[in-house]
């Protein structure tokens, strides 16, 4: 299981916090590398972060008002209500 | 896909489909209230009961300008306290997680608190007169526990407990045997600071607990 903790250090900036969270059977198995698995999660993360740190570079410019939502994003619009 | 563990949402076919305005993204004012109004009055997870498995453990967690230190005392409970001297404000302990031995003891002027956040002992006792000791203890936060994971609110909130409000994923919780898994080695984005460690004058050290 994994937690996540977002922390927001100010105004447009959010720190990331993950924490992984396995039985002792599961890190007692041969060739479980806990750490690894971690990594790999850790370059999705990333990725996501480089593309959300881009998405706040376009939405500071004055030229950007709103967004348009595409259906699927129903979720996103919960959030924000 | 009919063994999904979880019910998947349909989408909805028609809806506003607005997104926020974009002052909302960059609002101080607009994050002076979600700090309030959001982070500092509902749960946040702040770590596992198993970062913290013998008595002194701790785990440092700051958030919004608020820092908490969670501590499991003597009696093997987990408490969380506002990690503030109560004489000057220093923090009594320093770092994300770490070992006092014993007791407590604040870097500054040397004021000592249990492990269960009671005051033992202030520096120079007599220079304080009739202090009550009773009433000069770290400041506790509220504190609840699921399947481990400790969950605070430094401020009165509107959400239910934390068992009610994640009672849909208790089965998740229990099936995975979250209580009693070991935490795995702490990976944080971005990359954590590369600053010297700060000296240490207390008797509390600051690292991983897994002696």
């Amino acid at each position: 299981m994994r937690s996540v903790r977002l922390e927001p250090p100010d105004t447009e900036r959010t720190r990331l916090i993950a924490e992984w969270h396995f039985t002792a059977e599961t890190l007692a198995q041969p060739g479980f590398d806990a750490a690894e698995v971690a990594a790999f999660a850790k370059i999705v993360l990333d990725q996501a972060g480089n593309a959300v740190e881009l998405n706040q570079r376009g939405i500071r410019s004055p030229a950007y008002a709103k967004g348009r939502l595409m259906p699927q994003e129903f979720d996103i619009a919960r959030f924000h209500t | 896909m009919n063994d999904m563990p979880f019910q998947i949402l349909p989408v909805p076919a028609d809806w506003h489909r607005r997104g926020l305005p974009a002052w909302t993204y960059h609002s101080d004012a607009l994050f002076n209230l979600e700090r309030s109004h959001i982070h500092l009055s509902h749960w946040q997870v702040a770590g596992h009961v198993n970062d913290i498995p013998a008595p002194g453990d701790w785990l440092g967690f700051d958030i919004l300008g608020e820092r908490a230190v969670v501590m499991r005392g003597q009696d093997g409970e987990v408490r969380s306290f506002h990690n503030l001297c109560r004489h000057r404000g220093a923090r009594v302990v320093d770092g994300v997680q770490g070992h006092c031995r014993g007791a407590v003891v604040c870097p500054f002027h040397g004021w000592v608190y249990n492990l269960d956040g009671t005051l033992r002992g202030a520096a120079q006792p007599t220079t304080f007169g009739s202090m009550d000791r009773t009433k000069f203890g770290l400041k506790p936060i509220e504190i609840q526990l699921f399947h481990g994971f400790v969950f605070l609110r430094f401020l009165a909130g509107p959400q239910p407990d934390v068992a009610r409000l994640l009672a849909p994923f208790d089965a998740d919780f229990t099936v995975t045997r979250m209580k009693t898994a070991p935490p795995a080695p702490h990976v944080t984005l971005p990359t954590a600071s590369t600053a010297p460690p700060r000296p240490r004058i207390s008797n509390c050290r600051s690292g991983p607990t897994n002696r």
